[in-house]
């Protein structure tokens, strides 16, 4: 192409630019009635709004992963200190016999169990209070010979409890409520420890 | 639109994993326990056990307590882990009929009824005998004089009956023992319960029971 006709070139793209196209406007009538058929995004309401609606977060990845990790942590040593604990003081008796059902004692306060087992050799106390190991709390025998008595301390709740004599023989205490089940065909004995304060 | 709080989302993040983390740290406990006491292979399905209760919100320790005593006792692996599934289910049992606000140590002492025979429906009527009142000890008494061969119907009802008459933990408590006392003097278990009954009832009537309601 030659000089004048690169320019009248230039100049028609130009003009046609300028113009609209001869079907723009059926294109943005088109255009607009297809919005409007669409559904509006949803948007929520009430209380919940703010935290229901996207928003943008920034964070720095370390201080994210310190956070989780020091939380982790202080969840397990939460979890193991969360085992029944406190426990409100109600009733001031500090040493009782195991068999006084529902007497308050403080958590933590030695409870004094206390069985009768003249001919026995050993005498040790099993409960849910020391996993049921017929090793952890040995009875001591008094000085008459017939009575063995045991110190524990326990926390608020129902504990279930038995006595194993001469390190197989299977007993109860026969003063303190029982359980009605036989899980392991016999049943157990029942003490109960700070019950709110209500006994 | 307000950008978000860094703090709030902190807060929110952290106590989310704070009882993750302190959940974590109780399986760990009860898994260790089981694995000291019982085979891998049984202390790997109690696990699962437990820890399908720990994420129903049932008490874990009367579980774990309970596979340690059958350990104990030398019970065979099928006996403790059938004994720890019921009383899983039990417990579940007892929360549907006690409600959802029954603490731990109800739903123990309820699992221990209702393993007794004692029906669901004896649950649901001594709670609303006692509204929100702790049911610990009448559930303790009532299993007791199960236990002590007072027929289940006998016993519920004469417990419900006593609650509904508004006696309390110590009234109750008295009436096991002169329960306890008659049977061992010789009466027939249901009708020692039936004479605590009326005793305790007749007590009240004259204002000397220490009844209380709380």
């Amino acid at each position: 192409m030659t000089e004048p006709e690169d320019r009248a070139w230039e100049e028609a793209m130009r003009a046609g630019y300028r113009h609209p196209a001869a079907d723009e406007a059926g294109t943005r009538r088109r255009l607009l009635e297809r919005l409007a058929s669409e559904p509006p995004p949803r948007r929520h309401s009430g209380p919940l709004a703010w935290w229901l609606t996207p928003r943008p977060l920034a964070m720095r990845p370390a201080v994210v992963l310190t956070a989780l990790l020091a939380v982790s942590l202080a969840g397990v040593w939460l979890g193991r200190v969360s085992a029944p604990h406190a426990i409100r003081v109600t009733r001031p008796p500090a040493v009782l016999p195991a068999n006084a059902l529902g007497r308050l004692v403080e958590d933590g306060t030695p409870v004094t169990f206390v069985f009768d087992a003249p001919g026995a050799a050993t005498v040790s106390l099993v409960g849910d209070f020391n996993g049921w190991d017929p090793h952890a709390t040995p009875l001591r025998r008094s000085a008459s010979g017939g009575r063995w008595t045991a110190e524990v301390s326990l926390d608020r709740g129902l504990h279930l409890y038995g006595y194993v004599i001469d390190d197989h023989v299977w007993a109860i205490d026969p003063a303190a409520p029982l359980t009605p089940e036989r899980t392991f065909g016999r049943r157990n004995s029942v003490i109960l420890v700070g019950e709110d304060g209500i006994l | 639109m307000k950008p978000f709080p860094r703090a709030v989302l902190a807060a929110v993040l952290l106590a989310l994993i704070g009882v993750s983390g302190a959940h974590a740290g109780d399986a760990a406990r009860d898994q260790a326990r089981l694995r000291a006491r019982v085979s891998p292979a049984l202390a790997t399905r109690l696990t699962a056990t437990v820890e399908r209760a720990r994420a129903d919100g049932l008490p874990t320790d009367p579980l774990v307590a309970r596979a340690l005593e059958g350990a104990s006792r030398e019970a065979s692996d099928a006996e403790i882990l059938d004994a720890v599934e019921r009383q899983a289910a039990a417990l579940g049992e007892a929360r549907r009929a006690l409600g959802d606000s029954a603490r731990p140590v109800e739903l123990v002492a309820g699992a221990s009824a209702l393993m007794a025979g004692v029906p669901r429906d004896s649950l649901v009527r001594l709670r609303a005998s006692r509204g929100g009142g702790s049911l610990v000890v009448a559930l303790v008494v009532m299993s007791d004089l199960v236990a002590r061969g007072v027929p289940v119907e006998t016993a519920s009802a004469s417990v419900i009956a006593a609650t509904r008459a508004g006696a309390g933990d110590e009234a109750l408590l008295r009436m096991r023992e002169r329960v306890h006392e008659r049977i061992q003097r010789g009466e027939l278990p249901g009708g020692a319960t039936r004479d605590g009954l009326r005793e305790l009832l007749q007590r009240d009537a004259k204002g000397t029971a220490g009844t209380s309601r709380r």
